[in-house]
């Protein structure tokens, strides 16, 4: 009875393959990668990029479409809710690891428990379930604590990994040498030189299609001039976020292109109101200087390309932003009167941070949002972090720290809780105003399962975060792939690679 | 024989203009290095009065502007822009400040120290000259870069101490050369004659032993400078030198680094700037050799052999 | 010879000694690791915890002959990011900086020796002026600047050459000529003034008037004694050479010791920045030694000294 259906299903792979005209994966790309990957255990990795190879190389119960950003099935072909805590999903059936183990409900309730580890960095993703429970080989049962609107959000980013190979080899082996279900399985990995991916050939038929690329070689090269010059001289095949002044070399070029989405993240200057930052930042009138002192328009015009959107609260993608909250008009003018009248018309001084990361030109834009507080009479002393250790002790620790020139991703969760929380949530690490009435709204529209009443909720509290000033929302982000003339692939709108997607533009 | 390798010195029986021009022609080399280095202790003293700009003044809707001969460039920016609108030719009459007081205090801190050491271990001998033999030796077995740039990431970059680490890795060269000297003197008559008259040490290493060692210093120390220009550049390149929005050349060819196949100005002017600036100062160096010292010419292959740069 | 062989080596295990203190200083003194390692929600007590178990909390000295004893057993300790033995990252990456060391090293000596005996026997020509020129050029040139233009020239514009990465010999032209720059003024301007001393001495003004071509002059008479020289300022260099694969390996991304360095030194990652400076200074005190070695027993007077 089983096989049957397994036999039916292979049928159907087939009849999928041959009339689609999918062919067996062949031939090889390089992708430049910014630096190496942290580990290939997906509940050992934190940075975002690992995460996105890991995608390849794993699946989750649920998949985001890549240009829509909806949700579609992953290794859960449904989903329903049983009642408001709890979400009851069918696996589908005769998914197995490239080990051979099946990938079952058993595996689903293991690797969501080892997600709430101690030790997990990402352990919030399932912070709101209580527990998991088998109903039968194929069907999962999640139960929350409370009601959780973004849940199977979360769950995208939850990977399953195969729990009898996981404890035969132990974590530490499993962490170089995975197994995973994903159209992709690691072949090789030497740390900081080379990682290699090979085409899945088992591979059941998902979300994610068939590769078209048999081997992915992944190449950390740090340097992003050099990226360039390897993806001009042929070097290598796709070379990812590329800055925007140099969009018009690749172009130009005629051996490269540039795909690129806006994207999720959004860039912000976070002011220190409640966690000993300068005691000026506690007056409204000088948050609203900064404000009208940075020319928001002209930074994301002229250092971003005008990529991305620009924006007066949160990302435009996520549920519950409001376009009638507007950035606060550029006004030195009025800037300097609002300070004077603040009591600080001698000037004051402020400390700015900003760092390396996953943002665009995140040195350039901070030096210029320096530039222009002080020219309406704010000296700045910035700092640009590149170690993340050093950045962690000071964005968490909220020292030494006025001004943090930082994006927030939101964890591709397309929900304004996923950046109003961290942000201005009670207790949240990331958060640097504690405004007792936001911490309020915020919870009735984190568990309220009623959407309309949830976006009017976040409308009032981005107005309210707009009149007091609480920060400078400055502009959404943006992917940028160099992609060769040999490939094609489109960039998806969130930081996820996805090198399944990409297809041959000429025979390898 | 050291002359004959070198350029011949100039004959004094010419007499005249004819002479002069002669002499000129025979001094072209350091000439120009003086002009060269002239041209840049100029810019780093009157930079506030050369530039046409102020250095930290961004436009950001006036960014990566070519040269003015360029097509697209203005008389405004004769170099062009940077990629946050700040004047390019400004940032160089500015950088040549960091580049050159850097230069020179890394050059006064080692010499300080490796020419303190040197004379130590030449005059005494003995146990003082195994300690400092020593030193020289760990010193000279460090990668130096990495010992660089290991302290300056713990230290935190700044031009302060940019300067003490430059100083503190490059001594050993003061001190072989020095120590090697210092034997040959103190054993020399008026060496010996001031210490029967009861001098002490300290007043005859000053004295006596310095004084003969001025020219195989100011030689040495012109040509270190040099060196110390592009070691800056090199750190300031790494993003480990003196920290933005201060001008230095080695940062703002690492800032322009990205534009290079496209904006190419940026990061040429700075590298063109960093190099003829070294040349400059090694051409005087050389000229100083030739007339202060010719001997100094097998010395200073032994100072190439020991730089670790 | 064996007196002299024991006095190098005893001077060279001092050396590594001093070494050793110098790097323990720096790191642990300077900065506190554990405020590092920790997670950013640790508590107080939790540094503290860690402190004593990376034995921080004990006195200098102890701390020290405990670190020292680490490097005797091989234990460089774990990286802080990976959490990978630091010694095991090292030595992944040595031999692709050994390869490009002395890539780079042969590269300088076949280009400057030649050059050099030429600038010598054509002295006070257009040629030796060239030459020379060339040599001072290229010191004054930084070397990461060249390092890219070797790129824009030719892996962009002309296609030749691989950009960066060690998968094939060609990938080893471009960063092995950056790195030969540092060497090759040095050892042109030696291999020059060494050649005209020796041409200008008796025995090979005897074999000239003998009428011995000039050819067989250089090779067989002039170069075998210039090179006791020129082995001597090469062990020198070998310090300075490894400090330019810093610059090389940062511009062409090759995958080598010193790239891992600079990270590690941006990442503040302890224990691999010590692994590699103490690894490759101590490869620099081994090849000092043994060119003294060597050139000891080419050169008795050496001996003497």
């Amino acid at each position: 009875m089983r096989r049957g259906t397994l036999n039916l299903a292979i049928g159907i792979a087939l009849a999928l393959l041959t009339g689609t005209a999918v062919a067996e994966p062949r031939g090889r790309i390089t992708v430049a990668i910014d630096s190496d990957v942290q580990s290939l255990d997906p509940m050992a990795v934190s940075d975002r990029f690992t995460q996105a190879v890991l995608w390849h190389v794993f699946d989750s119960l649920l998949y985001r479409d890549p240009q829509k950003g909806t949700l579609l099935p992953g290794l859960a072909r449904s989903w329903r809710a049983v009642n408001p805590t709890t979400w009851e999903l069918k696996l589908h059936e005769g998914v197995r690891f490239h080990t051979g183990e099946p990938a079952s409900a058993e595996a689903a309730k293991f690797s969501l428990e080892r997600m709430a580890g101690p030790k997990v960095p990402r352990r919030y993703e399932v912070g709101s379930v209580a527990r998991v429970e088998v109903v039968d080989p194929l069907t999962v049962r999640v139960v929350t604590k409370r009601a959780d609107p973004i849940l199977l959000e979360s769950l995208v980013n939850v990977q399953i990994v195969p729990p009898r190979y996981l404890r035969e080899v132990g974590e530490e082996r499993f962490g170089r040498a995975p197994s995973g279900t994903g159209p992709y399985r690691v072949t090789e990995w030497v740390k900081g030189q080379r990682l290699i991916l090979e085409a899945n050939q088992d591979h059941w038929r998902g979300s994610k299609p068939v590769p078209a690329i048999k081997t992915v070689l992944l190449r950390p090269i740090p340097e992003k001039a050099t990226q360039i010059a390897e993806l001009l001289s042929g070097g290598v095949d796709m070379i990812i976020n590329v800055p925007p002044d140099q969009i018009p070399v690749i172009t130009a070029s005629g051996r490269a292109r540039v795909t690129t989405a806006a994207t999720l993240r959004t860039s912000f200057l976070q002011l220190n109101v409640s966690r000993a930052g300068s005691p000026a930042l506690q007056n409204p009138k000088v948050r609203q200087a900064i404000n009208h002192a940075i020319d928001g328009d002209a930074i994301h015009k002229n250092l971003m390309g005008g990529l991305g959107h620009r924006t007066g609260s949160i990302n435009p993608f996520q549920f519950g932003y409001d376009p009638a909250v507007r950035p606060y008009p550029y006004d030195p003018a009025r800037a300097r009167q609002l300070l004077r009248e603040a009591g600080y018309a001698g000037g004051l001084e402020l400390r700015l941070v900003s760092y390396s990361g996953t943002m665009v030109n995140p040195e350039l834009a901070a030096q210029a949002i320096a530039d222009y507080l002080t020219k309406v009479g704010i000296r700045v002393k910035h700092r640009h972090v590149e170690d993340l250790a050093l950045l962690a002790k000071i964005w968490l620790g909220a020292q030494d720290v006025d001004l943090m020139y930082a994006s927030w991703a939101s964890r591709g969760i397309f929900d304004a809780d996923a950046i109003m929380r961290p942000l201005f949530g009670s207790g949240e690490r990331y958060a640097y105003v504690a405004d007792p009435q936001i911490h309020k709204w915020l919870d009735e529209a984190r568990f309220s399962m009623d959407a309309a009443a949830r976006k009017v909720i976040y409308s009032r509290i981005l107005r309210h975060i707009h009149d007091q000033a609480h920060w400078v929302p400055l502009y959404t982000s943006f992917v940028t792939y160099g992609v060769s003339n040999r490939i094609h692939y489109e960039a998806p709108t969130d930081e996820n690679l996805r090198l399944f997607d990409v297809t041959w533009r000429e025979r390898p | 024989m050291q002359a004959s390798a070198g350029r011949p010195m100039p004959r004094v029986s010419d007499r005249g203009a004819a002479r002069w021009i002669r002499l000129a022609w025979q001094l072209r080399v350091p000439i120009c290095g003086a002009l060269l280095t002239g041209v840049m202790v100029v810019a780093a003293l009157g930079a506030p009065y050369l530039a046409p700009h102020d250095p930290l003044q961004q436009e950001i809707t006036a960014r990566l502007r070519p040269p003015a001969w360029m097509e697209g460039g203005s008389p405004t920016h004769l170099l062009g822009t940077d990629a946050l609108g700040r004047d390019l030719l400004s940032r160089i009459v500015y950088g040549a400040r960091v580049s050159l007081t850097a230069g020179v205090l890394a050059v006064v801190v080692s010499g300080i120290i490796g020419v303190g050491l040197g004379l130590l271990g030449g005059y005494f001998g003995g146990r003082a000259d195994a300690v400092v033999n020593g030193a020289v030796s760990i010193m000279m077995a460090f990668p130096f870069m990495l010992l660089a740039l290991t302290a300056i990431a713990v230290a935190g970059p700044s031009f302060r101490n940019i300067v003490i680490v430059l100083g503190v890795t490059t001594w050993p060269i003061y001190t072989r050369v020095v120590r090697a000297e210092t034997l040959v003197i103190r054993e020399r008559e008026f060496v010996l004659a001031a210490r029967a008259l009861g001098g002490g040490a300290g007043r005859i290493m000053l004295r006596h032993i310095l004084p003969n060692l001025a020219s195989t210093l100011l030689v040495l120390g012109s040509l270190e400078v040099a060196r110390m220009i592009i070691l800056e550049s090199f750190l300031s390149f790494l993003g480990l030198g003196v920290p933005p929005p201060t001008p230095s050349w080695g940062g703002m060819l690492g800032e322009g680094r990205i534009h290079m196949l496209s904006k190419w100005w940026i990061a040429t002017f700075p590298g063109l700037a960093i190099f003829l600036a070294t040349l400059g100062i090694t051409f005087v160096g050389d000229g100083l050799r030739d007339l202060l010292d010719p001997r100094l010419k097998d010395s200073l292959l032994g100072r190439e052999a020991a730089g670790q740069g | 010879m064996t007196g002299y062989v024991l006095q190098r080596l005893l001077q060279a295990l001092l050396v590594c000694l001093g070494i050793s203190v110098i790097t323990f200083v720096m790191l642990h003194v300077a900065g506190d690791p554990a405020q590092l390692l920790v997670p950013m929600e640790a508590s107080r007590e939790d540094v503290e915890l860690l402190r004593r178990q990376l034995g921080l909390d004990r006195p200098l000295p102890v701390r020290y002959l405990i670190f020292l004893g680490g490097i005797l057993t091989g234990n460089f300790g774990r990286s802080f990011f990976s959490q990978d033995p630091a010694l095991g990252l090292v030595l992944d990456r040595l031999p692709a900086t050994l390869e490009l060391a002395l890539a780079g090293l042969g590269l300088a000596l076949v280009v400057a020796i030649p050059l050099g005996s030429l600038a010598a026997l054509k002295r006070g020509t257009l040629w030796d002026r060239g030459t020379t020129a060339l040599a001072v050029g290229g010191q004054a040139m930084p070397a990461f600047w060249l390092g890219l233009m070797l790129i824009i020239v030719f892996s962009v514009k002309l296609r030749l050459l691989p950009v960066s990465g060690r998968d094939s010999p060609a990938h080893l032209v471009l960063p092995a000529a950056t790195l030969a720059s540092f060497l090759l003024p040095v050892l042109m301007r030696l291999t020059r003034s060494q050649m005209i001393e020796i041409l200008g001495q008796d025995y090979i003004r005897t074999a000239r008037a003998k009428g011995v071509g000039m050819a067989a002059l250089i090779f067989r008479h002039a170069l075998r004694n210039a090179w006791i020289p020129i082995v001597t300022v090469v062990g020198l260099q070998f310090g300075r050479l490894l400090g330019g694969t810093i610059v090389t390996e940062t511009v062409f991304a090759w995958p080598g010791a010193a790239n891992l360095a600079v990270r590690a030194i941006r990442n503040l990652d302890y224990p691999v920045v010590q692994t590699v400076v103490i690894l490759l200074a101590f490869s620099i005190v081994v090849v000092n030694l043994l060119t003294d070695l060597v050139v000891a027993r080419l050169d008795p007077r050496v001996r003497l000294q």
